[in-house]
């Protein structure tokens, strides 16, 4: 716990922490603002998008979308980064265990995280105000009634999420020994993956005939219980609320919540354990 | 003894770095454990600190067989391996309190009392990428020195030193050793070790050359050489295995060198050797001693042929 709680305020130190986090909010900001430009010309009627609780869906949507993306970078330059410079061999030449050093490593990126998380959705619910304010449309108080429940269930929800799929980046940056190599192929998984998926709902979309809208939807299928495809189902629990979905939510069924919680809990919890035992195993010459 | 191995192995896939290594480093003194590049001197100080696994052979740390699996053992071990290694947004203060945040406990009281035996107090707060080398070399003594060891490994601490920085690391590992601590130095800077070492190891190929008192490594291994006449060279070499029996002779009869003899012997003789000469009514020519840690050195790792031809003759 020493070490997580040293590694934390060092972390605060650490320039990528402030880059991530000025990235996300820079690109929320540019959005917000385009969809504030673009809800006032349609018309109020597409400001809707702004009214609370709803607003707090398309927040997420950034938070834990786009954030996640930045997360398994931010997580690979951590994780790799320690391997670059030679720090484990300072801290495991000292007596700590191996795997005691990937889990301080580990809560202490997790405790980054929420700390980012929780500004990034502040912010992101002034830029909502701000939006709104472009659109011309009259937001409430944005905790009054259901508000406050959905703000709390967005966060709870979502956090697991963006912590699960930064593990599977701080796993690869672990096991690959490199800061670049880390955030490159943490990345590139990510983005597989996601086009993996793509192909795999394009497949099912064929399968059925091009019969979108007619008929049951089947599902779920086994590649949406892939590690950075599941969390979207604890995301967007029902896909039809929400904004920009793609067509797998026309002909698939989201993972139930339940599952998908513990596929993100399992897939978390396997990707520290990987960590783990890649250190306690590796032979450290470098 | 502080410090033990026995048959020592390790390979790195195919490529052997230690093939039997044998080394004890006795308590409160200061080991030089000197090798040319690649001889294995980091890959056995790696095996102490548990950062690799031997693949046969064992150790003992702090007179108790030591595993990689014994890692509480470190917490009484400092040590400062290769290069030394932080991070680089952190300033010096903050890396030693990541540092002091793993192994055994470290009261903040501690980081301040290191920096200030390595002269960094008034550069701590700076961020260690704009530290130089020997900066940060400072600071790597200090990060081993954190949890005030009673055994210190040290691979290479002198690296980009400047002299007044060697001095000051001379002092401390002389007070540390005055203190009862026992001092592992790998280095290349055989200078260094010379004024450094009670106890030298040299190593090359993976196996340990020769141990023991630094005076009496030099001693055992050191060289006389003698000028004479070459028509007087068979007489001469009578006389020279009369005083030094059993000892290793050679003389050059032939070239530029002709006249000159080397014998491996005690180099504060080289008086009782002239004299020797000189009472048999040969003069010496030129008398030199080589009795320094480099000569050793070389002769045992090959860096030079052993006996070549002195740098040149003297009168």
């Amino acid at each position: 716990m020493r070490l997580a709680l040293a590694e934390f305020f060092g972390m605060r130190k650490r320039m990528a922490t402030y880059v991530v986090l000025i990235v996300l909010l820079v690109l929320m900001g540019l959005v917000y603002f385009a969809a504030g430009i673009g809800a006032r010309s349609v018309g109020a009627e597409a400001g809707g998008i702004f009214q609370f609780p709803a607003a707090y869906a398309f927040i997420g949507q950034f938070v834990f979308g786009l954030g996640s993306l930045l997360a398994v970078a931010y997580a690979a330059a951590v994780a790799g980064g320690d391997w670059t410079w030679g720090v484990p061999r300072l801290l495991i030449a000292r007596g700590h265990s191996r795997a005691g050093y990937v889990l301080a490593k580990a809560l202490a990126l997790a405790g980054m995280l929420a700390v980012g998380v929780v500004v990034a959705f502040g912010v992101g619910i002034l830029f909502n105000f701000a939006a709104a304010a472009i659109a011309g449309v009259e937001l409430g108080n944005p905790i009054a009634g259901d508000g406050l429940v959905e703000l709390g269930k967005s966060l709870l929800l979502g956090f697991p999420v963006v912590l699960e799929r930064a593990l599977i980046g701080f796993a690869v940056a672990i096991v690959l020994r490199s800061q670049l190599a880390g955030v490159v192929v943490g990345i590139l998984l990510y983005i597989g993956e996601g086009i993996l998926v793509t192909v795999m709902v394009a497949i099912s979309i064929f399968s059925r005939g091009m019969d979108l809208l007619g008929g049951e939807r089947s599902g779920p299928e086994w590649f949406q219980y892939l590690p950075f495809t599941v969390g979207d189902s604890v995301l967007t629990p029902d896909p039809a609320a929400t904004i920009g979905e793609g067509l797998e939510g026309l002909i698939l069924r989201q993972v139930p919540l339940e599952q998908a919680l513990i596929a993100v809990f399992l897939y978390g919890l396997v990707s520290v354990a990987v960590s783990a035992l890649f250190v306690e195993r590796a032979e450290i010459t470098a | 003894m502080a410090v033990a191995t026995r048959g020592l192995v390790k390979r790195y896939g195919r490529q052997p770095a230690l093939l039997g290594l044998d080394m004890s480093v006795p308590p409160g003194k200061v080991y030089g454990f000197l090798g040319p590049n690649g001889s294995g001197k980091t890959t056995t100080l790696r095996l102490l600190v548990g950062l690799l696994r031997p693949q046969a052979g064992a150790m003992w740390l702090l007179g108790a067989p030591y595993t990689w699996r014994d890692r509480k053992r470190l917490y009484r071990v400092g040590s400062l391996i290769e290069t030394p290694v932080f991070y680089p947004f952190l300033s010096g203060r903050d890396n030693l309190r990541v540092i002091g945040s793993a192994g055994p406990p470290t009261p903040s009281a501690r980081i301040e009392q290191v920096l200030d035996y390595v002269g960094l107090h008034d550069r701590a707060g700076s961020t260690v990428k704009t530290y130089s080398l020997g900066m940060k070399q400072r600071l790597g003594v200090a990060a081993a020195l954190l949890s005030d060891p009673d055994l210190l490994i040290l691979d290479e601490p002198a690296n980009g030193l400047d002299p007044g920085g060697m001095v000051a690391l001379r002092e401390t590992l002389r007070w540390l050793t005055e203190q009862g601590k026992t001092v592992l130095i790998s280095s290349h800077l055989l200078s260094e070790v010379e004024q450094l070492a009670d106890i030298v190891g040299i190593v090359d190929r993976g196996r340990l050359l020769r141990e023991g008192p630094l005076e009496q490594l030099v001693r055992d291994t050191g060289q006389i050489r003698v000028r004479v006449a070459v028509e007087e060279m068979p007489r001469a070499a009578d006389i020279l295995r009369r005083v030094a029996p059993d000892r290793q002779l050679y003389g050059i009869d032939r070239g530029p060198r002709a006249g000159w003899f080397h014998v491996t012997f005690d180099p504060a003789r080289a008086a009782e050797v002239n004299r020797a000469l000189a009472e048999a009514g040969i003069y010496a020519m030129g008398v030199e001693a080589g009795n320094d840690l480099e000569t050793l050195f070389l002769q045992l790792t090959g860096g030079v042929t052993p006996g070549a031809p002195p740098p040149g003759p003297s009168a």
